[in-house]
């Protein structure tokens, strides 16, 4: 079933258009991978998503009713974003960090319930930072913050998750344990979507991808039809190796080959 | 959440006994079963004109002022995320100065003993609705600083203006010596005037707790965590032009309680912005009343105001406060 839909969404921000007549639809159980070179307007989609961008034309729907119509509490209880550049404001210890994500789920003036609590302890485990739980969420490594942060975005138990590069800055294990969290997300019915950069990842994990070129929507669907080398020549400029290893699928730059700079036709 | 339960108790009881202990002390040497019968029935005449009229007005104004300092200090940092916000940036208290000033120049002072006040109420409240404007429709706490800036550097230079051209060298002395911060010679028609715009402004800062949570992983979280940020910086700006414009209105400008009371309490609270705003308001209380004690113990006849102990006193311990906090900011 659908959960979050873009119809005929154009959103232009300083006078430039970044979108342009996006259609979009991500279900329960998805988990879409947006990529695209930078200034494609991957993050610009997400965000839009997420309702802190207003298109200029066309509507983002949420569970088939318009976003922008939709109350404040009950947009922020059914999704959740979490930014690329989210870091604490505060040495709060982590728990009060993940327990950030039940506010849209508080009665005014009352403290956490014993649900609350379950909500957010249930978060930590999943995203393993439940031995992180006293610790204060400045002094996190940057793989520890990160799980510290979607552990936030789970707390909510929302329908639909958006996350803006979420293995941006981790090493190599780390990238692989967020995505397999991801995976695990959409495997127990919740729509993910992602702004990825690295192709392997996006390649493996997600189950449909979505490619973004000068603001339009130039491809979509599984890997194999979206990670073409005809594609990738002309959208990010680059040759590609793929291949796989024990069934697992891997794409690797290997050079350029075009001048493709992420604006021109594609 | 981690929430510890007992510094707002602990916090709330410093409060009182600093307050009771306002009440205490004074160049007059009354006794305090005396005191307290004078406060609260009849007793000997001198008694009650000095508990009544000089003490129990310095000491609610106390309580109140700081209270208002600790509160909007503590909103203010929260709202930016950053720890060196104090409540007069957003330009609140130079331009409730300014408007005391101008009532000072313009001899409407000595026409009618609240004249002071109200002009600066009316200068704070002018702040705020420019900074509103200027700040505009978006929501980002940015522009609201800068338009704060400029309000600020305005009311200053309006301020400087007036004083170079006071009347006479007296008129300028005793412009300066009010914009130093005192609570001496405060009556009742000063609370009466004051502490309803300042309890306005603390409802207003108080139902902000949890947007400002929210604030703590940036403005594009907590707009998706359900936060109105533009309703968010109206409350803001509202609340402290309230409570921080009716506290300088009657006691001049006070500096550093609502810079560094947000720091001390932080570490007690668990460091959540929203736990850290009724702290703060106790706190500011507590320490705004005995900095006021302490101005009438150290140099009693010819008093130290209060805002130059506050400023010698908090730069210090401000500083000492940074080199501390270094281990934990990245």
């Amino acid at each position: 079933m659908t959960l979050i839909a873009a119809c005929g969404l154009s959103v232009t921000l300083g006078g430039k258009r970044v979108l342009e007549g996006i259609e979009f639809a991500a279900g329960g159980g998805e988990l879409v991978g947006l990529i695209g070179v930078n200034g494609a307007g991957k993050t610009t989609l997400l965000r839009t998503l997420a309702g802190l961008c207003a298109p200029e034309r066309g509507a983002v729907l949420l569970r088939g009713a318009p976003l922008a119509g939709a109350a404040p509490a009950h947009r922020a209880r059914t999704l959740s974003y979490l930014a690329q550049d989210a870091a604490p404001g505060w040495p709060v210890d982590v728990r009060t960090l993940v327990g950030l994500g039940r506010l849209p789920h508080l009665a005014p003036w009352r403290g956490p319930r014993a649900a609350d609590r379950r909500a957010v302890a249930r978060a930590m485990v999943q995203c393993r930072v439940d031995g992180l739980a006293d610790r204060p969420a400045t002094t996190l490594s940057g793989g520890e913050r990160a799980r510290a942060l979607l552990a936030r975005t789970l707390a909510g138990e929302p329908e639909i998750l958006l996350a803006d590069e979420p293995t941006a800055g981790l090493d190599a294990a780390h990238q692989l344990d967020v995505m397999a969290l991801l995976s695990g997300l959409a495997e127990d019915g919740r729509a993910v979507i992602v702004v990825l950069h690295d192709l392997t990842l996006a390649a493996r994990y997600c189950s449909r991808l979505v490619l973004l070129h000068a603001g339009r929507i130039v491809a979509e669907g599984g890997e194999a039809e979206v990670l073409t080398p005809d594609i990738l020549a002309r959208c990010y400029g680059v040759t590609v190796h793929r291949g796989s290893v024990h069934g697992r699928r891997f794409v690797v730059p290997i050079a350029r080959s075009g001048t493709s700079d992420g604006t021109g036709a594609c | 959440m981690t929430a510890r339960r007992w510094p707002l108790p602990v916090l709330a009881l410093a409060a009182a006994a600093a307050f009771a202990a306002s009440l205490l002390v004074g160049p007059a040497a009354v006794d305090p079963g005396a005191l307290l019968a004078a406060l609260f029935g009849g007793g000997a005449d001198a008694a009650v004109l000095i508990v009544r009229e000089i003490r129990l007005p310095r000491a609610v104004l106390g309580l109140c002022i700081g209270a208002s300092l600790g509160l909007a200090g503590a909103a203010l940092q929260g709202y930016l995320r950053n720890p060196l916000a104090e409540p007069g940036l957003i330009g609140v208290s130079s331009s409730a100065a300014l408007g005391a000033v101008l009532a000072f120049y313009f001899g409407l002072a000595s026409l009618f003993a609240l004249a002071l006040p109200a002009g600066g109420m009316a200068g704070a409240l002018l702040a705020a609705l420019l900074v509103q404007a200027l700040a505009g429709r978006g929501a980002g706490a940015l522009t609201t600083i800068l338009a704060g800036v400029a309000v600020t550097s305005l009311a200053s230079a309006l301020t400087a203006l007036a004083l170079n051209f006071a009347p006479n060298p007296f008129a300028a002395l005793e412009m300066l010596f009010w914009l130093l911060g005192s609570l001496a010679d405060r009556s009742m028609s000063h609370v009466y005037l004051a502490v309803p715009f300042m309890a306005a402004g603390w409802l207003l800062l108080a139902g902000l707790g949890r947007p400002l949570d929210a604030l703590t992983l940036g403005e594009d979280s907590a707009a998706t965590l359900g936060v109105d940020l533009r309703r968010l910086r109206r409350r803001l700006i509202a609340g402290i032009a309230l409570s921080i414009g009716a506290a300088t209105a009657v006691a001049g400008a006070i500096g550093f309680v609502g810079l560094v009371v947000p720091h001390l309490v932080r570490p007690l609270v668990g460091q959540r912005p929203g736990a850290t705003l009724a702290a703060s308001a106790l706190a500011g209380g507590a320490l705004t009343l005995a900095a006021d004690i302490a101005v009438r113990l150290v140099s009693p006849g010819r008093e130290i105001k209060l805002g130059v102990l506050t400023a010698l006193v908090g730069a210090p311990f401000f500083l000492y406060l940074v080199l501390r906090m270094r281990r934990y900011l990245p």
